[in-house]
């Protein structure tokens, strides 16, 4: 990835919002879904261009659980762990998926396949435990599917 | 029909709204068959969307585009039984519909009008099978004033809202009622925040509309951090353009002129719809400069939220609006007074707003003889958890807990013990079958020691561990402290380690007493309402379920047999035919299998207690002590 | 502000409209105990420490937050509080690793303070020992993450005090931590070392490497003088034990010339050359051998005899009023010479002339305004400067113009944009180009219109005819939109501020002060005679310097003999190869340097520290500068060893 590319990409992501700081969190939001995280060197031009301080938009991205600093995986897991979840043992599905893919929730399988992440509710909680992997929802999760489940991406 | 990607016509007056829905109503038939098929997050999430695929395809395979008409849908609320189908105008209602059903749908039911049977929904309590709708003993009881447009309307085409007499209520407002009449009609329908605090809306308006500024915000808060509630999503996914009506007429009362949408990023269709919606509204000229002809300046923007509970807290929600991190600050002048920005601002969540053109159309006195006396109008809950029923349900104030789980809800599932309902979120706290025909409303939860919140109502069954839900909403609440004071960061973290210490057989004499001193500091000194009701969970399940604290601690036990470290599987042998499935579903090799027709031997030392081969065991042979 | 009355633990008490509870407690004496408060920070109530209960709240609330009103009824001290703040203590002590016996802030934190007062004898959760990282990697500054109990001072004295907001929150709840920029070494950061984080911080997280072990605070004498790094004059408090210097803290973290900077905070107690601790002159071997005052003056006077007419003087500008005056006299009167110059005459020639072809008045650099103006500006050029190598505090208050005020900063310069992260608009004209440059700016304000009624002089006008925007654009090398909107900026403001320093004054050319003048005349920025317009002068006492008439300029292109009172002033590579070839040179200095090994006689001289008189800020306030150490093993002052000289000529000065 270019440095020069990466400025103009992240220019005119801060031009869909008139560089307006008040749209910070959307605006990085924009960034990760075009890097799937959020590189530092971009981190430094919205900073600049925008005008905010480098640690306050550090401190924005560091704060929301939706950005992630480190590059993820192709696809990205993501276990719900809300309450009508937890009480139907989203628990034991995460679990059975760190064992799959010997990773810990935050981190990225060494080939750069999965991302395993948590999430506090989709509002999918009728179809509880809820798995989400790249976008896509597996409502009504057992540990016995987690396999066959991750087996199905390549 | 107008709709997607076709550039509306500007509209300028009251009366070309009403002309332009005439003639909207007037192009539809209401006696032509209608496939109307839930697009919500939900049926999405069981392939809904391959099922809509399918009918597009078959009718169009089939020839039958003239004959009948699909439509997209809102969320009905029946997540539970997902993807709905519901073919109208005979309202017949199909559940789970999977691919392979759509040619049958199609060639029996919408074209020669039989019934196929085993798609209908069987009431678990009866065992009888459902054809209609409004028959099925979920909806029966339930009031749906706010929801129920969710499944007449398509939410990315405006004008199935202006069938159904959207924007009416913005148009009367606009031209013939003032500002201080709008508040008034508000004030007087009392109608109260839905989105956990409970304020009276009219009140917080009209110290909006009082306060010195030029400027003033509006927010729409659907930052449903609350886990296990998503009324809020369904609307905003279902039926944006009633949110957006009761903003603009928010808007004129307080005298604002630019709004936001403030969604979580985790809700992509309800960014997406709200979107569209606000597009749509502006091409109408429902929304931006000049609304309706009034001379009356809206402009509402989208604005994502990254991930934060504390954010539904008014002020860490404006803080992360003006590109700050989601902090609460301390409120001693209120946000309607200095908010976003420092100008005033007036923030309510969707559910307050979805309410507002009911109230204005239908007017206060007719809304006041919805509900209890403190507590008007109708509630949307998310009934889920261990309930045959779960999904959205819309009720009116004042109707007690057991009718909703018992009646609405259908009941526990598979014949176990009702235990305990959570409601309020991580703020509330768990209610015990004694208080089952407590009558719901914001003063009357709160008394219990619980509260609205959201409305998230989390049903427990005898298998689950009431010091494993107070350990979950604490571990949720110190991840999702913002850190700034030090009772609610360190305070909540201490709580968790203690329940965690707990739950692990490391409880000791006097950790219950620790709790309820540490309670006491972080609900007294905390900064924001986050720290200042997340001792809830733990005080209700110590309040209403001491004993299962004692047998944590004192006999390292979990009677519910959730908490690990306390329990063990175990082979019921007598059960056991020796199937080996659980033996190859075992990740650690834990089972050995002996012969066939011989119970499998499950190896203590090997086995991490991971529960597969409970789930994958058919015959009920694993149990847990 | 209308006077209240309010009951605080039943006692009435009168406070200001608009005070919190907080202020009113300690304005009354009620001793509330705080953590995340710090007098000059917002307030952001996130300690809880200052809780309090206050009748019709339905929980404490924090006093430091509070906004009192007329008939509130406090209580700071009820048992239920006592125990609470115990509690918040506990929190607090098992979160990081604080452990006072290795921390050098013992008995100076604000945390064990409570800890005693609260008789925290045991804590009720278990400690949790994070692991967490020191940072040491700054020059200055230590930050140790185990002592920080994140209230968010140093985060606040970052943004709000030095405006370079390095500083913030990272993560969020109990993983939060300070940190700068993208979580970056401090010295690999933004960070200025300006140190208000250090002076911020409760406890031992945030510290200097320079004060470490020094000493605590209670057991050090405290000074108040004058900073003499720059010509800003900030107030300094120099902390003394045993006639040693342990720390400078800012008297007040709000005042304009308040903060400090890394040179007035810290450069200070740096280690210097060794000192100049008796009379030295060169012996027969070339030598330089110490020797008596008396004999060091006698060959001083035998010299001077001599080669009367071709000795000059010069004199460091760090020296306050009172050594200047002696000086001036000295070599006037004693040596009989009218060959006299500061260190930085040359400037002060240059901006003198620059004002007198401007308006020949007699204002001189009276016709500047004080430097408290950049806090009210709109818009700021700062040209031909770099205030944060020169003079930080002002780079401080450019900072705090833009970031609280949102004034829009133009930088002139043709190496580097000196202001990277808040620059609206960097010029960058070809070396030399400048006063092209600020000519054309001039015309296109007149051209635009954007300038006050009847200030364009046809005289003026006639004069900037040359500058063509075209002309201008192609001599300097920039385009003529960016020309055309820097005057705009700076011609729409209502309050714009130019600032100019040692690149406009060097090369003998006058005429770009002249021309800055002229802006800041021509768009109306003046009050009662003074111009919108700051000199960065070279040092401390410069103005006094010049205003006592000591830059009048060496005569001859080398002089016979020269008398150098460096004082405390380092050396230059400028000055070095000036001195070559002087016969006769005497250096009083307080440091051995390459200058005093070309010196004939070098004579002691006090440090900063040592020293008293009287400075005049760069924008002519007149400051006390007071004595904080004895001399070193009792040195002579600078003005002693003139007179002594004096009175071996026969001469009496005083």
């Amino acid at each position: 990835m270019g440095a020069k590319q990466l400025a103009e990409k992240v220019e005119s992501i801060l031009d869909n919002y008139q560089r307006d700081q008040g749209m910070l969190v959307s605006i990085l939001q924009d960034i990760q879904a075009e890097y799937n995280y959020l590189p530092k060197e971009a981190l430094v031009e919205v900073s600049q261009t925008l005008g905010a301080p480098l640690s306050r938009v550090y401190s924005v991205a560091t704060f929301f659980k939706a950005f992630s600093l480190e590059p993820r995986g192709r696809y990205l897991i993501n276990v719900c762990l809300g309450t009508a979840c937890h009480v139907r043992g989203a628990v034991r599905i995460l679990e059975t998926i760190e064992r799959e893919l010997d990773i810990r929730p935050g981190k990225t399988t060494q080939d750069l396949k999965f991302t395993l992440e948590t999430v506090n509710c989709v509002g999918c909680c009728a179809l509880g435990p809820v798995v989400i992997i790249d976008g896509e929802y597996h409502g009504q999760m057992k540990t016995d599917k987690v396999k066959v489940l991750l087996e199905n991406y390549t | 029909m107008v709709g997607k990607g076709q550039a509306l016509n500007r509209l300028s007056s009251p009366d070309e709204l009403e002309g332009i829905r005439k003639s909207i109503i007037k192009q539809r038939d209401p006696n032509k068959p209608c496939i109307t098929i839930c697009g919500g997050t939900g049926c999405l999430a069981l392939r809904g969307e391959s099922v809509i695929a399918a009918f597009k395809q078959k009718i169009k395979r089939q020839g039958v585009e003239t004959k009948v008409d699909v439509r997209i849908t809102g969320c009905p609320g029946f997540c539970e039984r997902g993807p709905l189908v519901v073919i109208k105008p005979q309202n017949i209602f199909y559940q789970r519909i999977r691919v392979e059903d759509v040619p049958e749908i199609i060639s029996e039911t919408v074209l020669r009008d039989n019934i196929i049977d085993r798609l209908l929904y069987t009431d678990p309590n009866t065992g009888q099978k459902v054809i209609y709708e409004h028959e099925v003993s979920f909806y029966k009881k339930q009031k749906r004033l706010i929801i129920g447009n969710n499944e007449l309307i398509d939410p990315t085409i405006i004008d199935d809202y202006l069938a159904v007499g959207g924007y009416a209520a913005l148009s009367k407002v606009l031209f013939r009622m003032s500002p201080e009449e709008v508040i008034e009609e508000v004030k007087k329908s009392s109608l109260r925040g839905r989105g956990g605090g409970g304020f009276p809306t009219g009140i917080k308006w009209e110290t909006c509309r009082k306060a010195r500024g030029d400027i003033k915000y509006l927010i729409c808060n659907c930052d449903e951090g609350d886990p296990g509630a998503f009324m809020d999503r369904s609307l905003m996914e279902g039926n944006p353009h009633s949110v957006l009506e009761g903003m603009i007429i928010g808007a004129y009362a307080i005298g604002c002129h630019e709004g936001y949408i403030y969604v979580r990023n985790e809700y992509p269709l309800a960014v997406k719809n709200a979107g569209i919606a606000i597009r749509q509204a502006e091409e109408y000229g429902l929304l931006g400069k000049d609304i309706l002809g009034s001379g009356f300046d809206f402009s509402i923007r989208i604005s994502r939220g990254g991930g934060a509970f504390v954010c539904g807290e008014s002020s860490a929600l404006m803080a992360s609006l003006e590109g700050k991190p989601g902090e609460a600050r301390a409120k001693y002048v209120h946000t309607v007074e200095r908010g976003l920005w420092d100008k005033p601002t007036n923030l309510n969540n969707v559910e307050t707003w979805a309410n507002v053109p009911l109230i204005i159309n239908q007017g206060a006195d007719w809304y006041t003889k919805i509900g209890t006396p403190n507590s008007k109008g109708t509630k949307i809950f998310s009934l889920v958890g261990k309930v045959n029923n779960t999904g959205l349900v819309e009720v009116p104030m004042g109707i007690t807990l057991r009718e909703v789980i018992f009646d609405i809800g259908g009941g526990i599932p598979g014949g176990k013990e009702f235990k305990a309902v959570q409601t309020g979120g991580p703020s509330g706290g768990v209610i015990p079958e004694s208080l089952l025909d407590l009558p719901v409303d914001f003063d009357e939860l709160t008394k219990a020691g619980s509260m609205m919140g959201s409305g998230g109502m989390i049903v427990m069954d005898e298998n689950n561990c009431m010091v494993d839900i107070a350990k979950y909403f604490l571990t949720f609440l110190e991840e999702e402290s913002c850190g700034k004071c030090v009772p609610c960061r360190e305070g909540v973290k201490r709580m968790r380690e203690i329940l965690t210490d707990i739950t692990e057989g490391r409880g000791k004499d006097g950790d219950i007493e620790l709790l309820e001193r540490l309670s006491a500091v972080i609900i007294d000194s905390s900064l924001c309402a986050l720290g200042g009701t997340a001792p809830n969970p733990v005080l209700t399940t110590i309040g209403y379920f001491r004993d299962e604290y004692e047998a944590h601690i004192r006999d390292k036990r979990c009677p519910a047999g959730v908490c690990k470290a306390l329990i063990s599987y175990h082979i019921v042998d007598e059960k056991c035919p020796g199937c080996r499935l659980c033996e190859k579903a075992c990740p650690t090799r834990a089972i050995t299998f002996v012969e066939k027709r011989k119970p499998v031997i499950l190896d203590q030392e090997k086995c991490i207690k991971c529960g597969i081969c409970y789930d994958v065991c058919n015959l009920d042979a694993i149990t847990v002590k | 502000m209308n006077e209240i009355t309010l009951a605080i633990n039943d006692r009435q008490v009168k406070g200001k409209e608009g005070d919190t509870v907080l202020e009113i407690c300690q304005a009354n004496g009620i001793d509330v105990p705080t953590l995340c408060h710090h007098e000059g920070l917002s307030d952001v109530g996130a300690c809880r420490m200052c809780v309090v209960e206050i009748e019709k709240e339905r929980s404490p609330v924090p006093a430091c937050t509070y906004l009192a009103r007329d008939g509130l009824v406090v209580k700071t001290n009820t048992e239920q509080l006592e125990r609470y703040r115990r509690q918040i203590l506990e929190l607090i002590f098992t979160e990081h690793n604080h452990f006072c016996m290795f921390c050098e802030q013992s008995e100076d934190c604000e945390l064990q303070k409570l800890a005693y007062r609260y008789q925290m004898d045991n804590v009720r959760y278990p400690y949790t020992f994070p692991s967490l990282p020191v940072d040491a990697l700054s020059d200055y500054l230590v930050i140790d993450h185990n002592r920080c109990i994140l209230c968010g001072r140093c985060i606040r004295a970052c943004s709000e005090v030095a405006a370079s907001h390095t500083l913030d929150f990272s993560q969020r709840g109990w993983k939060a931590l300070v940190s700068a920029d993208l979580e970056q070494p401090l010295g690999e950061s933004s960070c200025t070392s300006c140190g208000a984080c250090v002076q911020a911080c409760p406890t031992g997280a945030i510290f200097s490497k320079l004060n470490l072990y020094k000493g605590k605070t209670d057991e050090c004498q405290q000074i108040k003088t004058v900073c003499p790094a720059c010509g800003v004059g900030c107030e300094l408090n120099v902390l003394v034990k045993d006639n040693n210097l342990v720390r400078i803290e800012a008297p007040s973290l709000t005042e304009p010339r308040g903060p400090l900077c890394r040179m007035g905070r810290f450069r200070l107690l740096e280690p210097t050359p060794p000192r100049i601790t008796s009379p030295l002159v060169r012996g027969k071997q070339g030598e330089l051998e110490e020797c008596s005052l008396d004999k060091a003056v006698q060959v001083i006077v035998e010299r001077l005899a001599e080669a009367k007419d071709g000795f000059a003087g010069m004199i460091s500008t760090r020296v306050p009023n009172e050594t200047l005056s002696l000086f001036n006299k000295f070599i006037g009167e004693v040596v009989g010479s009218d060959s006299i110059d500061t260190r930085d005459g040359e400037s002060y020639r240059i901006i003198s002339e620059g004002i007198r072809l401007f308006q020949n008045n007699g204002r001189g650099l009276d016709i500047e305004c004080p430097i408290e103006d950049i806090l009210e500006a709109d818009c700021i050029i700062v040209v031909g400067a770099d205030p944060e190598k020169t003079n930080p505090i002002i780079s401080t208050l450019v900072r705090r113009a833009v970031s609280q005020r949102k004034a829009k900063l133009i930088v002139i310069d043709s190496s580097r944009d000196v202001f990277p992260l808040w620059t609206d608009l960097w010029l960058k004209p070809r070396a030399g180009s400048e006063g092209v440059l600020l000519n054309g700016l001039a015309k296109i304000l007149i051209d635009k219109g954007l300038v006050g009624p009847g200030k364009a002089q046809a005289e003026l006008i006639q004069s900037l005819s040359q500058y063509e925007t075209g002309e201008v654009s192609r001599t300097t090398g920039i385009e003529n939109e960016r020309l055309e909107l820097a005057a705009e900026m700076y011609g729409w403001a209502e309050h714009g501020v130019i600032i100019y320093g040692e690149g406009l004054l060097q090369g003998n050319d006058a005429s770009s002060i002249t021309t800055i003048l002229n802006l800041a005349n021509i768009t109306g920025n003046q009050v009662e005679g003074e111009l919108r317009v700051i000199s960065l002068k070279p040092c401390a006492n410069s103005r006094g310097a010049w205003e006592l008439g000591l830059a009048k300029g060496i005569k001859q292109d080398k002089p016979k003999g020269l008398y150098l009172l460096l004082a405390d002033e380092r050396e230059s590579e400028e000055l070095l190869s000036w001195l070559k070839g002087i016969d006769f040179l005497v250096v009083q200095t307080s440091y051995y340097s390459s200058v005093t090994s070309l010196a004939n006689v070098v004579l002691p001289s006090p440090i900063w520290a040592e020293r008293e008189g009287k400075y005049v800020t760069t924008d002519g306030r007149v400051l006390e500068l007071k004595q904080v150490l004895q001399p070193k093993d009792g040195l002579p002052q600078d003005q002693e060893i003139l007179i002594e000289i004096s009175k071996k000529l026969g001469h009496r000065l005083s």
